[in-house]
């Protein structure tokens, strides 16, 4: 049981001198109960690669099969893109969320609305009745995550979850997406690495269209040249450390919790003076 | 300057006003962070600067303008630029220039004027050799900046700007944040909504809306003081912020805004 793509060779037809991402040679798998961001600068194919996985578009060779089968199989993979206000046509947010779900002609679709809706910290019953046109930004996006979680895929493709959502909303969507981890498959598109290093199992860096670096999050965490070969930031909690360590501060394992690296830096200072 | 005098305003079907008893202003020369957590009003209020929405009571003026005097439309929108969160919505040419052209076209200004200030515009922005480029072939960065182009062109006095940033990667993030520290030094007064602490602490003052109305007007630094504040208005300190929190109470002197992690290390090993 995985999502796995081989050989990803994918190239926007109209393509002359652009900047459009493209792909190539990307391989990867994705296991249900774990959680997998894929990084990489504007323009390096992050997008591109979600809408292969999910059967928007045709890779011009290589393949996406999940469980064995297609991808475009019904009920298999959710996906939620970078503007969810653009995917909203119901009346009421909760007929938006019940779509999905009984659509797919899943029982109980009422309570999963509502259960979804309060596991991205919305309050069903003041938001299920209102407009989706109404919504902030914010809120349209949590809406939107929840229509997928509601419609309980083994596999769930994200783009940029958590933009432009305040800490309790980014809080409350990484709370879902740990949840909805323990019996599918996400997997993360974004450009905050940071955000999500603290949930995630494994990591994916594009550049230009290729795989630059994958594994284990604990095992990039510890050195930053696969990063700078990538164009790409570590995050600032994480090169600070790295940092300390190149002025022969002997600071130890790095550490995403800010406390626990403040106290590593000073007991590292002390002994080497 | 932008006047907001007991601004109230709702939405069809929605049972509260999306905000409700807001004052303040912003003059030319300023940088003011409007801050809230999501659904707080903050875009509501950036729409009411330049008339695009209107006050259902009180008053919005720009520069002694009423905002809802529809013969004054045009100076209302060319005195206030908006620049929204997603570029795709604000961009209508067909390449660079044309965008960029559209708003002063529509003023009906002079050719040989409207040619100045579009090159003027793509400057300030630096996307000058793209002119002809199709908006769809460029970066989500190069977009913004298109977006904001299309604003300087209409030489606006004030800029509103609605999250800029949320959709950009940290490059995108870097080149709006330096256009927007040019076009303080140019003397224009600037609204900026966003929920990065770390913005915030370069502004010249800080708005917090809770449900619709204003609970804090201060400056970055007293903000910063008040966790409880910062925890209602849905700002969150950066990791990294918290770790010089840490070092500060562990007795280091440690600066409160900080952008680069040396400066730690430096603080540690001094």
């Amino acid at each position: 049981m995985s999502l796995i793509a081989e050989g990803l060779k994918f190239d926007y037809p109209l393509r002359a001198s652009t900047s459009l991402p493209a792909l190539d040679a990307v391989s990867f798998s994705l296991e249900p109960g774990e959680l997998v961001i894929v990084v990489g600068a504007t323009g390096s194919g992050k997008s591109t690669l979600l809408r292969l996985c999910a059967g928007l578009l045709k890779p011009d060779s290589g393949s996406v099969l999940v469980d064995g089968g297609p991808v475009d199989a019904k009920g298999i993979v959710g996906i939620v893109f970078q503007n969810p206000e653009t995917q909203f046509f119901a009346e009421s947010v909760h007929a938006d969320v019940a779509f999905g779900p009984r659509n797919l002609g899943l029982v109980g679709v009422d309570t999963a609305v509502d259960d979804s809706l309060s596991a991205v910290g919305l309050d069903p019953v003041a938001f299920g009745p209102r407009s989706p046109f109404t919504l902030s930004g914010g809120e349209a996006r949590r809406v939107a995550i929840a229509g997928i979680l509601a419609m309980r895929t083994p596999y769930l493709l994200l783009d940029e979850p958590t933009a432009g959502l305040d800490p309790l909303g980014r809080n409350a969507v990484l709370k879902a997406l740990g949840q909805a981890r323990q019996r599918a498959g996400v997997l993360v598109v974004t450009h905050d690495a940071g955000e999500f290093l603290g949930a995630a199992d494994r990591i994916i860096a594009l550049s230009e269209g290729r795989i630059a670096f994958s594994g284990k999050v604990s095992e990039l965490l510890d050195d930053s040249l696969p990063w700078e070969h990538a164009g790409l930031a570590l995050p600032p909690i994480v090169s600070v450390q790295l940092a300390a360590r190149d002025r022969g501060l002997s600071v130890g394992r790095v550490t995403l919790d800010p406390v626990t690296a403040a106290r590593s830096l000073v007991r590292a200072a002390g002994e080497r003076t | 300057m932008i006047q907001f005098s007991d601004v109230e305003f709702f939405y069809q079907e929605m049972p509260r006003p999306a905000v409700s008893g807001v004052s303040f202003d912003v003059s030319p020369g300023e940088i003011v962070a409007l801050v809230g957590a999501n659904g707080s009003g903050k875009s509501t209020i950036a729409r009411l600067c330049n008339g695009l929405l209107e006050p259902c009571r009180g008053r919005v003026t720009v520069d002694g303008i009423d905002t809802c005097e529809s013969s004054e439309t045009f100076m209302v929108r060319s005195r206030v630029g908006l620049v929204l969160q997603n570029p795709e919505n604000q961009i209508v040419g067909t390449v660079v220039e044309e965008d960029v052209a559209f708003g002063p076209e529509n003023l009906g200004i002079a050719p040989s004027e409207i040619r100045q200030r579009v090159d003027e515009a793509i400057s300030s922005v630096g996307l000058v050799g793209l002119e002809r480029r199709e908006p769809h072939l460029l970066s989500e960065g190069q977009k913004q900046r298109l977006a904001v182009a299309g604003v300087l062109a209409l030489r606006p006095t004030y800029l509103v700007f609605d999250e800029p940033t949320a959709m950009l990667d940290p490059r995108g993030r870097g080149e709006i944040r330096a256009i927007i520290t040019t076009l303080r030094a140019e003397g224009r007064g600037i609204l900026y909504i966003t929920h990065h602490l770390e913005e915030v602490m370069h502004m010249t003052r800080v708005i917090g809306l809770e449900h619709g109305r204003i609970v804090f007007d201060g400056s970055p630094e007293q903000l910063l003081g008040s966790p409880e504040l910062l925890d209602r208005l849905g700002l969150e300190p950066s990791p990294l912020s918290v770790m010089a929190a840490e070092l500060r109470r562990l007795g280091y002197q440690v600066p409160v805004a900080v952008s680069d992690g040396i400066v730690l290390v430096d603080a540690v090993c001094r």
